[in-house]
């Protein structure tokens, strides 16, 4: 030992790592090495599914755009009902041009919204009533129809001449 | 004839096991000093590999291959040190760092464990720069790039390590 400290210490060897250490180190590398790398198309279907979505997407919108503005094209737009013409006059002298047309917006879409559920109601009992009467109807009809025609051929059996249809509808059409 | 890091980066194994043997024990000396237990600094040193095996395209263009390694080493210790949290640190033995700890020279064993002892006395950011530079092989240069340091700090924690380390070594030879 001297009194150089430098020296003293390269005077000694590290110790190092232990065999067995290489051979699993270098094992795991081969494995490593060996593990399959996935093929380039497989590693682009991520991607390419992200970029369909996207496109179908946009796509969607610029068709739907475009239908849009050819059907406008075609049928021009949108009628406005007399009355609603008149209460927008009114809003757009009170107001201005843009509040109107706000309104005009607001009316319309309110004018095209489904039937309630108690306007189906009312429609349906309607119908049952109108099925009623129409029955009532051709139950007497067929009565005098028979009578008349037993009177004119004796011994027909009754109801044969009649084999009239008559058909019955749901009628949607909502109240003013 | 391709160079080192060209095969590396090819993935030719036979490149990774002459990488291995050229720095494998000074660096696993040197991940020893760091994570203070053997198994530990197996792990680590098995990850280093693997990490260089996983990012083997880089090595192509790596100049300096066994500071590289020291690096990945360093940053996979200092991982595995935040992994176990701090605990108390156990002092390492002359048995687990030298060779001669485990001869039979009466008086290298006693000499093993006397600079183990005093390796642990110095400053942990000292003792990194002793243990690079002795121990690992490496100019003041590639330890500056090792421990993300300048060079003059790299050479001034050096001469401070040693400077302290004299007196402490020349007390315990009396």
């Amino acid at each position: 030992v001297n009194s150089d400290p430098e020296g003293t210490l390269r005077s000694l060897t590290p110790r190092g790592a232990d065999g067995a250490l290489r051979q699993r180190v270098l094992d795991e590398i081969g494995r490593e090495l060996a593990a399959r790398k996935p093929a380039r198309w497989q590693r682009l279907i991520g991607p390419a599914v992200a970029a369909s979505v996207i496109f179908a997407f946009g796509a969607n919108i610029g068709i739907t755009q475009w239908h849009e503005t050819r059907l406008a094209a075609i049928f021009g737009p949108p009628a406005i009902p007399g009355n609603l013409r008149e209460v927008l006059a009114i809003v757009e002298s009170v107001t201005d041009r843009e509040t109107a047309h706000l309104v005009e917006q607001r009316l319309i879409a309110a004018s095209r919204s489904e039937p309630s559920f108690e306007q189906n109601l009312r429609v349906i009992e309607k119908y049952f009533q109108n099925l009623n009467a129409l029955g009532k109807e051709d139950r007497r009809e067929k009565t005098q129809e028979d009578r008349q025609d037993r009177s004119d051929h004796p011994g027909r059996a009754p109801g044969l001449g009649l084999d009239r249809e008559r058909h019955v509808y749901l009628d949607y059409r909502l109240p003013a | 004839m391709d160079s080192l890091g060209q095969r590396l980066a090819r993935g030719d194994r036979a490149a990774f096991a002459e990488l291995y043997d050229a720095c494998s024990d000074r660096c696993h000396h040197y991940v020893v000093t760091v994570v203070h237990t053997r198994e530990a600094a197996d792990e680590v040193i098995q990850e280093t590999f693997l990490r260089l095996v996983r990012n083997r395209q880089k090595l192509a263009q790596i100049a300096d291959l066994e500071a590289y390694v020291f690096v990945i080493a360093r940053n996979e210790a200092l991982r595995c040190l935040t992994q176990r949290g701090r605990g108390k640190v156990r002092e390492i033995t002359g048995a687990e760092l030298f060779m001669e700890a485990g001869g039979a020279d009466g008086s290298q064993r006693d000499l093993a464990d006397l600079v183990a002892r005093g390796l642990e006395n110095l400053n942990p950011l000292e003792r990194e720069v002793v243990e690079l530079k002795i121990y690992g092989g490496l100019t003041f240069r590639e330890i500056a790039l090792v421990i993300e340091a300048p060079l003059q700090t790299a050479a001034s924690r050096y001469r401070s390590a040693l400077d302290r380390l004299k007196p402490w070594l020349a007390g315990q030879m009396k």
